[in-house]
């Protein structure tokens, strides 16, 4: 009965005793968030520090800084002091939502935060209707290629799934620009507005016409993979529901295939389906980086290569505070989630 | 919404999603906005003129004094002025905001430059442009620019004098030959607006304390701020791009373009430009030539913009110096550099993208000097290089006998074993480094091609930690640049800078360790001649020098591809008017500019 579901109504538990578990479960949860989150912000600040090379040798080769220049630089960033000081600083302004200015990313002295704020959005929009097409056709194919096990379709889902899982971002954006770009000249190739095609110029409708249009490549190689992740998780899953005794069951009082499939196998075939969402949704959060750069999309990938390149500590700290603490959180939503949705989690 | 309420949630979410989907789907149906032009958003609501410059990268900062790299400087050179500036036909600098200079010898060996200044000029907000705001220009930027504090610095910032709105005078050490170079790049930006920002200090000149030592800098720049008086005028930025509109008012002519975008991060040059998302590259690849070649709608030119590449050695014999001593031998500098075929590096490395030459002042340049011209000039010949090591010593294997193949050792037991470093971002380096290890093995000597974080690699080179590492350097039009490079004791960059006997970041570019206080003179010397005639066989002298030394080996002057849509666009010019000139510079975008036409 591994992997069973149980409706709810089967239950005995008394609903108080489960409210109580439950709010019990959500406290201790949140406490080891954050302890994972106070972690990642020792790991984030000691990491970028321990990477070789300093600021100062940058500003020296672009300003052509002095010795007098580079210390006061130093003593300006706080960077000449002992290292508990300087985590000291940062953990206290982290508290204070202060992230710190950029090193040398925009010229230097620019808010983090202001920084980050401008390129989430994109991100957001890019990979979260991503994940959405990508669950859409990742269930739907799943659902399909575990019900038609060994059919030609199984054979044919499976198979493409596993090519555009398997296939480099970087290989694939390549390709869709060479035909739809290149080729027939259908699409744009970059950026996610046309030159000169603002809002306030051109008007709402047409302005995010013009943005959708942008979207669609790095939205069908980002989908593409996510979905052929998702569709072979959910065949998986779905054949291992599909021999369960309860389907036997069900399919025994004479239900039709499409009412035990929707009734039975799916929900509990979507439980793995929901932790790895979750997670891509935080992962989402960090952006794409070979993906935004292929398509100079303005978005927080973008800006990680930007922030590497740079060797900008305060921003890449940002940046990676951002994605750990957004990939935790996605995590503790999928427990959370899991509590809901599967009863021997919420009654235990 | 009976039907609706009917589903599953499962299916209701499912259904809500496509349909989401489906809607973006439709939004994002239709034709594409036309190149070239788009509606702009005006009462009459004609279409505007945009001219998209692509780049490969992005801005660092706008901000005249934050800004640092290309794309801050075109931005930059779009809408400040310049005292000076390139005329784009001959590549010489002319006047441009001063319309009139004389240049005055004093008793104590310094020069006074006094400037006349053009009247009619005036700022976007409408004040004119005056002696004060040059003066401000060139005192704020001297200690606080990224970009520009070497440009500025070329004058004694603590003795500017403003007579009237028009007239100042400038004093300098000497009468350089560069001066009005480095003033032709220092943007003039309007004292009304950056005033705030600085403090005038003791000791004559706008600079800031502690407290505010960054307040400059922080500035965002927006239509309040980046106030000039160039050719266009900011209109708006965002992460993808920046926009300047045609300033109408530009005292000097005007564009067919009446918005110019400096588009960021292009990734895929060659298809933004076929498909009309970009009118021009700033820079494409050797491999979007052949498809460039054969479309009659683009064109391309292949210009040197005075930069070289080279193998940079080690031979440093200080304490600190930590490569490898063998490399302070002379001959073997010279056999490596004998070893190297630099058509062949150039081609395969370099995608054939760059003249092959061994001089350090670029063909493009009025001094350059065709090194194989000299007597001296030795060539690429590995059987002199054998000759060279085997004079030198290196006559021993592994195992102490006779040499025959392999590493090459001398009688110390010594091998011929070095560390090339290039920049991990940088591969056509790593395939030049690849080479050359190649190369160099063929008569004993070992190299070890490595890749390395650009930062990391500067922190080695300046600490001398290092023996042999790949660079490219840029220079000015005129040759101080270059041949300062290599001046030890004396100059404006020297390398002698040493706190409490150890180097600390370096106040000068020369990281080879090779001094020669004949060649420190001559470079003083010729820096001071403003007459080509008097002054180029002294440079020819340098060049030479350094050829014999072999402080470096140069591969070759590298060439950009620079493509633009000439069935939009036409009446392009090379800088200096010959084939090897850039036509997208910082420094001649604004001139170009004024010159193209829009074709339709």
């Amino acid at each position: 009965m591994a992997g069973a579901f149980i409706p709810p109504s089967f239950c005995i538990v008394p609903k108080e005793v489960t409210n109580l578990s439950q709010a019990i479960r959500i406290a201790k949860k949140i406490f080891y968030l954050l302890i994972t989150i106070f972690f990642v912000l020792v790991f984030n600040f000691v990491l970028f520090r321990l990477l070789p090379g300093s600021i100062s040798t940058k500003m020296a080769h672009t300003a052509h800084a002095n010795a007098t220049a580079l210390a006061n630089l130093d003593k300006y960033y706080g960077l000449n002091q002992p290292m508990v000081q300087q985590f000291l600083t940062y953990f206290t302004k982290l508290l204070h939502l202060d992230l710190g200015n950029t090193f040398a990313s925009y010229g230097g002295g620019t808010d983090v935060w202001d920084v980050m704020a401008s390129r989430i959005g994109p991100t957001v929009v890019l990979l979260g209707l991503a994940e959405i097409i990508a669950f859409i056709l990742g269930t739907v194919f799943g659902v399909i290629a575990g019900w038609k096990r060994g059919k030609v379709i199984d054979k044919t889902l499976l198979t493409s799934s596993l090519t555009f899982y398997a296939m480099p971002t970087f290989w694939l954006s390549m390709m869709l620009i060479l035909i739809f770009c290149t080729k027939a000249n259908l699409l744009p190739s970059m950026g996610m507005y046309t030159t000169g095609f603002r809002k306030e110029i051109v008007g709402a409708a047409a302005y995010y016409k013009d943005v959708a249009r942008h979207l669609i490549l790095p939205l069908a190689c980002m989908s593409l993979g996510l979905a052929g992740e998702y569709t072979l998780t959910m065949r998986s899953t779905m054949m291992d529901v599909l021999t369960e005794d309860y389907m036997t069951t069900a399919r025994a009082k004479g239900f039709k295939e499409g009412y035990v499939l929707r009734k039975h196998a799916l929900p509990n075939a979507m439980l793995p389906m929901v932790t790895l969402i979750c997670m891509n949704l935080g992962f989402a959060i960090g952006g794409a980086i070979t993906l935004e750069q292929m398509f100079s999309w303005p978005g927080i990938g973008a800006l990680t290569y930007t922030a590497i390149a740079n060797r900008d500590y305060t921003l890449l700290q940002g940046i990676f505070l951002l994605t750990t603490v957004s990939t935790i959180v996605a995590n503790f939503l999928a427990d959370i989630l899991y509590g809901f949705i599967d009863p021997r989690i919420k009654n235990s | 919404m009976k039907g609706l309420q009917a589903m599953k949630p499962i299916s209701r979410i499912l259904a809500f999603l496509m349909v989401f989907v489906l809607l973006l789907a439709l939004c994002a149906c239709g034709s594409a906005p036309a190149g070239g032009t788009t509606t702009g958003g005006n009462a009459s609501g004609n279409d505007q003129v945009y001219f998209r410059l692509g780049f490969k990268d992005g801005p660092d900062s706008l901000n005249p004094y934050a800004a640092d790299v290309t794309v801050d400087q075109f931005v930059l050179s779009l809408i400040y002025d310049t005292l000076f500036a390139y005329n784009l036909q001959t590549g010489e600098i002319t006047n441009s905001l001063c319309t009139d200079y004389t240049v005055d010898k004093n008793d104590d060996g310094t020069c006074t430059w006094n400037l006349t200044l053009r009247s009619d000029v005036k700022f976007t907000d409408g004040q004119p442009v005056t002696a004060e705001d040059v003066a401000f220009s060139l005192m704020s930027a001297a200690d606080f620019s990224s970009l520009y504090s070497t440009d500025a610095s070329v004058v004694d910032t603590k003795k500017i004098t403003v007579t009237d709105a028009t007239h100042l005078s400038l004093v300098a050490d000497n009468d350089y030959a560069y001066i009005k170079e480095c003033l032709s790049n220092v943007p003039i930006v309007p004292k009304h607006i950056w005033n705030q920002y600085f403090k005038y200090g003791d000791n004559g000149v706008y600079t800031a304390d502690e407290d505010t030592a960054q307040s400059a800098k922080e500035v965002t720049p927006a239509a309040e701020n980046m106030i000039g008086s160039g050719l266009y005028k900011w209109d708006y930025a965002d992460d993808t791009c920046c926009t300047l509109a045609l300033n109408k008012d530009y005292w000097n002519g005007t564009s067919d373009a009446q918005f110019f975008t400096l588009t960021y991060n292009v990734s895929n040059m060659l298809t933004a430009l076929q498909s009309g998302e970009i009118d021009a590259a700033y820079t494409a690849n050797a491999s979007d030539i052949q498809s460039l070649s054969g479309n009659q709608n683009f064109k391309y030119v292949i210009g040197d913009n005075g930069d070289y590449t080279c193998v940079s050695f080690n031979c440093h014999d200080a304490d600190y110096s930590k490569g490898n001593p063998l490399l302070r031998v002379p001959e073997v500098r010279e056999a490596i550099d004998r070893c190297l075929d630099k058509s062949y590096i150039i081609q395969m490395a370099y995608g054939n993208l760059g003249i092959p030459d061994e001089g350090i002042i670029g063909a493009n340049s009025p001094y350059y000097y065709d090194i194989k011209n000299y007597e001296g000039y030795k060539g690429n010949n590995p059987d002199a290089a054998v000759a060279l090591l085997e004079k030198a010593g290196f006559t021993y294997g592994a195992d102490g006998s006779a040499y025959t193949s392999g590493t090459r050792y001398n009688a110390d037991g010594k091998p011929l074993s070095f560390n090339l470093y290039y920049s991990s971002d940088n591969t056509e380096d790593g395939d030049a480094a690849t080479i050359i290890a190649a190369e160099c093995s063929k008569v004993g000597i070992e190299i070890n091609a490595q890749s390395i974080e650009k930062y990391t690699l500067w922190d080695y080179t300046d600490s001398y930690d290092y023996d042999m590492y790949m660079i490219e350097w840029s220079a000015y039009n005129d040759p101080f640049f270059v041949l300062n490079y290599f001046v030890w004791n004396d100059g404006a960059n020297a390398y002698s800078t040493t706190v409490d006997g150890t180097v600390q970041y370096p106040g000068g570019w020369n990281d080879t360790g090779w001094n020669n206080q004949n060649y420190d003179a001559l470079y003083k010397q010729q820096v001071v001649m403003s007459d080509k005639t008097e002054r180029y066989p002294i440079v020819q002298k340098m060049i030479q020098m350094v050829y014999d030394a072999s402080p470096i080996s140069v591969l070759g002057y590298l060439g950009y591809v620079q493509a633009y849509n000439s069935a939009h666009w036409s009446g392009f010019t090379q800088l200096g008017g010959n084939s090897q000139g850039m036509i997208f510079t910082a420094p001649i975008v604004s001139q170009q500019m004024r010159q193209i036409q829009y074709n339709g």
